[in-house]
């Protein structure tokens, strides 16, 4: 078999047992949900607070829950003792792998839900649909790839809550910056005609840190799981 | 020709140090295919430290490690992989069944393992008929015959087995005793990490560490 099909088989486990127990699925929805509630509520009868605060609202609702329910993968395994039998059996970087694409494919399912409550609660219209669904797929990829290698590090700690997001978030600055950015410009801000231009650059960012984030992790992962 | 065992296991002054606590102190050994070792010695002797040393599972604080299989030297992540380790604190995917989790492991290690496959595997340890059950309905015991399923999983020519018998019925170990002296027949070399007289007998080499 081959690297990708042994990837593979550690993004099935991942959701089978999440199929199975719904733990990380349950956190994340869960706090999404609750973080859209809060900001629906506190904006009730007032005036929308416009695309600018739109976009930083949902970055930020996408990084903590990301932070919150992604962290889980590793922290589980160490706590659970199944850490050892995946490191005697699968090669460092096929279990990357696979806990990435199953991190990147809640993370993105999860966007897919958020974003538009977000956007509808807020009153707010993509001027750019497409640029917009670019901006969230790429940020999202890169974000699943800075948490999922810092959880693995993160889980090798005694003090593991809360530190997830104060390890990630110093990485994640020039992606949190291009993301609302390029949400900003697919909501019209400064971008009237609903263009590609004004977010052309933000993708070039989102695209090339996603790049990066998943090569710098296939290259150091095996350093942090087997060190 | 080269007359060297296909198998051979050293270790050179190999040493552990748990923050300033020494737990294994200039352990030497050489060991061939077709050998058991025991290692026996009392409660945090460091038995289990030292076979987690030979998987690759821990780093000595000093010495080294050199396990050669058919002339080549692996490294760390390549001993990992080829040994068979089997360990009371080696846990499974409790959310998965038996052969699920059997089915899993053979995956990531890019064997395909069909169900029938996986059945026969399960029967082999006392499983038969068990492995649709959760893990979590699995007793100790039965716990215990799944990680030695695993152990046995690749075939390896190496096979380290931390405490084997543990939370096993008398029929348990019999299938231990079974599996080693199968390994024994096929050239492999077993080491086992255990203080129960049932399994030093079965090793004709015995290690024994310090308290």
């Amino acid at each position: 078999m081959s690297w990708a099909a042994e990837a593979g088989a550690v993004f099935a486990r991942e959701w089978k047992a999440e199929w199975r127990t719904r733990v990380a699925l349950a956190s994340v929805v869960l706090f999404a949900l609750s973080s859209l509630t809060l900001i629906a509520l506190s904006l009730r009868g007032g005036v929308s607070p416009g695309p600018e605060v739109a976009a930083a609202l949902l970055w930020i609702v996408l990084f903590f829950t990301a932070t919150s329910g992604l962290g889980r993968t590793f922290v589980q395994e160490e706590e659970r003792g199944t850490a050892l039998a995946l490191r005697l059996a699968a090669r460092s970087t096929v279990v990357w792998a696979g806990k990435f694409a199953a991190n990147a494919l809640l993370l993105l399912g999860l966007t897919g839900l958020a974003a538009p409550l977000l956007l509808g609660m807020l009153g707010v219209r993509a001027a750019n649909p497409g640029l917009l669904f670019c901006v969230l797929v790429l940020g999202g990829l890169g974000l699943a790839a800075v948490t999922t290698f810092t959880a693995a590090l993160v889980a090798q700690t005694s003090s593991r809550s809360g530190l997830l997001a104060v390890l990630a978030f110093p990485i994640l600055v020039p992606l949190l910056l291009a993301g609302v950015h390029g949400v900003k410009a697919a909501l019209g801000v400064g971008n009237v005609s609903g263009g590609w231009a004004p977010g052309m650059g933000d993708l070039q960012v989102l695209g090339a840190y996603a790049v990066i984030a998943v090569t710098a992790s296939l290259l150091l992962f095996d350093w942090v799981w087997n060190d | 020709m080269d007359a060297s065992p296909p198998v051979v296991l050293e270790l050179k002054d190999i040493g552990k140090n748990y923050g300033g606590r020494r737990v294994l102190n200039a352990i030497g050994l050489r060991a061939a295919g077709g050998e058991v070792v025991s290692v026996t010695g009392p409660n945090g002797s460091g038995k289990s430290t030292l076979l987690k040393i030979v998987a690759g599972l821990l780093r000595p604080s000093r010495g080294e490690v050199t396990l050669t299989i058919d002339g080549g030297a692996l490294d760390a992540a390549a001993r990992r992989r080829a040994i068979g380790y089997a360990a009371p604190d080696l846990e499974l995917y409790p959310e998965l069944t038996g052969r699920e989790n059997l089915q899993f492991f053979a995956a990531v290690r890019g064997l395909r393992l069909p169900a029938t496959e996986a059945a026969r595997r399960l029967a082999d340890v006392g499983l038969a008929g068990r492995g649709e059950d959760p893990l979590g309905a699995y007793s100790s015991g039965m716990r215990q015959r799944l990680r030695l399923a695993l152990a046995l999983l690749h075939e390896p020519r190496v096979l380290l087995l931390d405490e084997p018998s543990l939370a096993l019925d008398e029929g348990g170990v019999a299938m231990v005793a079974r599996i080693v002296e199968a390994q024994r027949g096929a050239g492999g070399l077993t080491v086992l990490a255990t203080n129960d007289p049932r399994e030093t007998a079965l090793g004709e080499r015995g290690f024994v560490l310090g308290g």
